[in-house]
């Protein structure tokens, strides 16, 4: 069966035919941040495919959840070589990315990855097919440090982090650009996902009285949570985030004020970022504004069709594509901005955008 | 020839094939040393990397641990930094060891559990510390022990995970050990194959060369004894071949050329008798020679007298050419004379000679004359044929009138007159015919008469002419004659003279004569000693002669020692 599908791509690779063009799709789509995900993939697959697929090909969304969960993606990888996609673009989290990355890196013909948000930093070292469409964990931290050091004049604050590479990267980063810049983290305290209790911790910071905001490294889910506790202490600090916390807007009175980093923001008010948002809530109308993954992903699948619309449908010429992109091939100007690629697979421009929320939606208050 | 024809190219090959053989030895060894050294380094430097990093994070972890449970029951922010450095570095390490090569999903899902149990581990510290920092101690302390169980967790998956990788290691290694043994094995098998067809290669290059090599050993041998009958040698490789070959045409010229030699010593043989007999010859033709040269001697002493009494003869000589000289200045006098006497004889016959012509010409032209009127008595005949013509055509009418004066009868008597008048008719020019007849014999004979006499006289004249055209021919001839007898007198007068030149001229070459024979006579005796000379050299001729006979034949002995 195998080699009839082998034979079969190569028949499509060759031309001459109108077999579908298979591309993966990961992501947690069952929870808040992966499903937009899979909508803006949705989106994308059936403009391009109204629009005449990849040269005439069709594009064949092949979505496999993986839960946020590394296990899970693990075996979401290993069912997607399978099924001989010719790209993945995920997964969302940095933890499972770095779970799948060698899966799909395996073999003589690795299989170009391209994750919408994964910013922790070893992502880089995850292998020469992974490319990240956002920026890294190390730039929204030190953007949050910047911001609050600088743009709000803070010089103490708490960190509160989750315990996987997402969390501890913004907090390494944040910890040591705001000490940089002269300020003072009185305590750095880990949590686990899914409903967190911070009582302790958040005590301990009551007490000492010193704390002027409060970090949260985490996911929005998680920062919901922490920031009832926050307010239920009557603490009244401000409370910031990375990008994790995306999508908190809809969290209601309780997230009003809340600052967080994001690589993409739904009222930029940019061309494509408008139509973008158009088209998804035209979709979607039930569905809220899109996040970033899943403008990253939109992004990615336009992208894939333009590269592959301008050479061969395989593997490695994608790879070959994406790697000299906006150096031998001029950038790729998305939803999210212009992509091009450095050595490493992340992007060679890192806009990092500083938003708070106000009235239900995320307004950016500082670009850097 | 094929292709291994030749030693040189058997050997090539053989050495080609060893060579690639030996190379391919080397490079499988080579590739075999360089793949196990490839590989075993990089299990090397994979054990090593797994284990460093597994050393790594169960120190790091270690630390942790013990930074976490120090801060319970001493709190410090020393401890409290070390306890997140530590555990940034167990989480550095482990990621780490993800980007390991050669792991399993059993692995990557270990790696999550032990990043799970780690946080897991964090998480309960961080709250221990924070009930520590809040003074609940004995929470603290549970809240601590609560830690150990993730630690206890991780540090099982980690052991787990190294006793993995240590098993792979394990398992890697004794596969290189299969591949090094089995790369072993081909490489003693490339190896013996390696000698076995070198020394099969070696034999068929000695054996390809040895046998021929024996054949020529024997042909030269063969020519060395003289036998230079024809070799008769089998195929053999290109060079031997050649050899074998050069061999061969050596024979055949050899043989050739002593099949020369002996015709030659043959040839030289008869040559050296024939040279002898025809020294002998020469010895004796020097003899005669010399005989002969003292006759010449004794002529040429007997030429120089005669020359000597030749003096007197030319002497005599002048005198008889002054004698003829007188004598032919004599002689031309007379024969001018005689020229002029006949010049006017011949005149004179010239003159009669004309007159006779005349007469001739008259009698021609009377005799001419006489046949005109001879011709014309023809036409008086012709008449006379008219007239018996007439006589007889009368004479049939007479009677024919006759026959129809007999047939009318009665009636018939006009015809019977017609009858006889034709017949009167008829006897009338009969005799009138005759007589014309008659008085024509008579005139024919007349004219024939006269015809001859104007013949004979025009043959006198004739005569007479010729006679007299003769006479001035011959004088005409005397006169040339005796002018001849003029001009060879005049001639012999001339000649007579020369003659006593001449005479002066032998007389100087007499005397030239003279020292030539006495030139011949020292000639002849200088002939008579290079023929003693050449008597002495057509000996050693015939010595050499007799020694050369003698080295033919010692050649045609020594050439027959040789079979061809």
């Amino acid at each position: 069966m195998r080699y009839w599908r082998a034979l079969l791509l190569l028949a499509a690779a060759c031309g001459g035919t109108d077999l579908p063009v298979r591309i993966g799709l990961a992501g947690p789509f069952s929870d808040p941040v992966g499903a937009p995900m899979r909508r803006a993939a949705e989106l994308a697959v059936s403009e391009i495919n109204a629009t005449g697929g990849i040269n005439g090909r069709p594009i064949e969304l092949v979505a496999r959840n993986d839960a946020g969960d590394p296990d899970s993606a693990i075996r979401v990888a290993t069912g997607l070589v399978a099924n001989e996609v010719v790209a993945v673009i995920g997964h969302v989290y940095s933890g499972t990315t770095l779970a799948a990355a060698p899966i799909y890196g395996a073999g003589s013909d690795p299989i170009p990855v391209l994750t919408p948000s994964s910013s922790a930093p070893e992502v880089a070292q995850a292998g020469h097919h992974v490319f990240r469409l956002c920026p890294t964990d190390l730039e929204h931290g030190a953007a949050l440090a910047t911001w609050l050091r600088r743009g709000l004049g803070l010089g103490r604050g708490a960190v509160l982090y989750l315990d996987n590479p997402y969390g501890r990267g913004i907090r390494q980063s944040f910890v040591a650009r705001f000490q940089a810049l002269g300020g003072t983290i009185l305590s750095v305290d880990p949590y686990l996902g899914a409903a967190p209790d911070v009582g302790l911790y958040l005590d301990r910071l009551a007490r000492q009285e010193a704390a002027e905001f409060l970090v949260v490294a985490g996911n929005r889910e998680d920062a919901e949570v922490i920031l009832a506790q926050v307010r239920a202490r009557g603490m009244t600090m401000p409370v910031v985030g990375g990008d994790g916390l995306e999508g908190i807007e809809t969290a209601g009175d309780i997230a009003e004020g809340v600052y967080l980093t994001a690589a993409y923001l739904p009222t930029v008010n940019t061309p494509e970022n408008r139509r973008f948002v158009a088209a998804y809530r035209s979709r979607y109308p039930d569905a809220g504004l899109p996040n970033q993954p899943a403008a990253a992903t939109y992004d990615a699948f336009y992208l894939l069709r333009d590269l592959l619309g301008s050479g061969r449908v395989t593997r490695r010429a994608l790879l070959e594509a994406l790697e000299t992109l906006g150096e031998a091939r001029p950038p790729y100007q998305g939803v999210t901005g212009l992509l091009g690629f450095d050595g490493e697979g992340d992007l060679a421009r890192t806009p990092v955008l500083i938003g708070t929320v106000q009235n239900g939606l995320i307004r950016p208050v500082e670009r850097k | 020839m094929t292709i291994l024809g030749s030693i040189r190219n058997r050997l090539i090959g053989g050495l080609g094939l060893l060579l690639l053989l030996f190379l391919g030895l080397a490079i499988a060894t080579v590739g075999s040393l360089r793949n196990i050294n490839r590989a075993v380094a990089e299990e090397l430097e994979q054990l090593a990397g797994s284990s460093g990093l597994t050393t790594a994070l169960v120190g790091s972890v270690a630390d942790q641990i013990r930074a976490g449970e120090a801060y319970v029951t001493s709190p410090s922010a020393a401890l409290a930094s070390d306890f997140l450095r530590f555990g940034d570095s167990s989480h550095a390490h482990r990621r780490a060891l993800r980007l390991l090569p050669g792991l399993t999903a059993q692995d990557q899902s270990a790696l999550n559990r032990m990043e799970t149990s780690q946080a897991r581990m964090e998480v309960a510290y961080a709250m221990a510390h924070a009930l520590r920092d809040l003074s609940r101690l004995d929470s603290a302390a549970r809240q601590a022990d609560a830690a150990r169980g993730p630690a206890d967790a991780l540090i099982q998956d980690l052991r787990a995970l190294t006793a993995r990788q240590q098993g792979r290691v394990t398992t890697r290694i004794q596969d290189l050990r299969d591949q090094a043994r089995w790369r072993e094995q081909v490489v003693w098998l490339l190896l013996v194959t390696a000698i076995l067809m070198g020394g099969a290669t070696a034999y068929l290059t000695v054996r390809a060369v040895e046998r021929p090599l024996h054949q020529l050993i024997t042909a030269a041998r063969q020519f060395g004894d003289g036998d230079l009958r024809p070799l008769g040698l089998a195929a053999m490789p290109k060079e031997l071949a050649v050899l074998g070959e050069t061999m061969t045409t050596m024979g055949t010229r050899l043989r050739s050329l002593i099949d020369r030699v002996i015709r030659e010593a043959g040839t030289i043989g008869m040559s050296a008798s024939d040279l002898s007999a025809m020294s002998q010859e020469l010895a004796a033709g020097s003899q005669e020679i010399s005989q002969a040269i003292g006759g010449v001697t004794v002529s040429a002493g007997r030429q120089v007298q005669e020359v000597q009494s030749a003096d007197s003869v030319i002497a005599s000589w002048n005198t008889t050419a002054a004698r003829d000289r007188g004598t032919a200045e004599r002689m031309a006098a007379d024969g001018e004379r005689i020229r002029v006497l006949a010049e006017d004889e011949g005149r004179d016959l010239a003159g009669t000679s004309r007159l006779l012509s005349g007469l001739r010409q008259s009698a021609q032209a009377a005799g001419g004359q006489l046949r005109t009127a001879t011709r014309q008595l023809g036409a008086v005949n012709e008449l006379l044929d008219l007239a018996h013509q007439l006589a007889a055509q009368s004479e049939v009418l007479a009677l024919n009138a006759a026959v129809e004066a007999a047939r009318a009868g009665a009636h018939g008597d006009g015809m019977g007159a017609i009858a006889a008048e034709a017949r009167r008719l008829t006897t009338a020019s009969r005799a009138a015919a005759a007589r014309i007849g008659e008085g024509i014999a008579a005139l024919h004979e007349r004219v024939g008469t006269l015809d001859r006499t104007i013949q004979g006289l025009a043959k006198q004249a004739f005569e007479a002419e010729a006679g007299t055209q003769q006479g001035a021919v011959i004088l005409s001839e005397i006169a040339r004659a005796a002018a001849t007898v003029r001009d060879s007198a005049d001639l012999v007068a001339r000649a007579a003279g020369e003659s006593r030149t001449i005479a002066g001229r032998v007389g100087a070459l007499r005397a030239q004569l003279e020292s030539d024979a006495r030139l011949n006579v020292a000639a002849s005796e200088a002939v008579t000693s290079a023929a003693a000379e050449q008597a002495a050299a057509t000996h050693e001729i015939a010595t050499s002669a007799a020694v050369l006979l003698e080295a033919s034949e010692r050649l045609a002995a020594l050439v027959a020692e040789f079979r061809i």
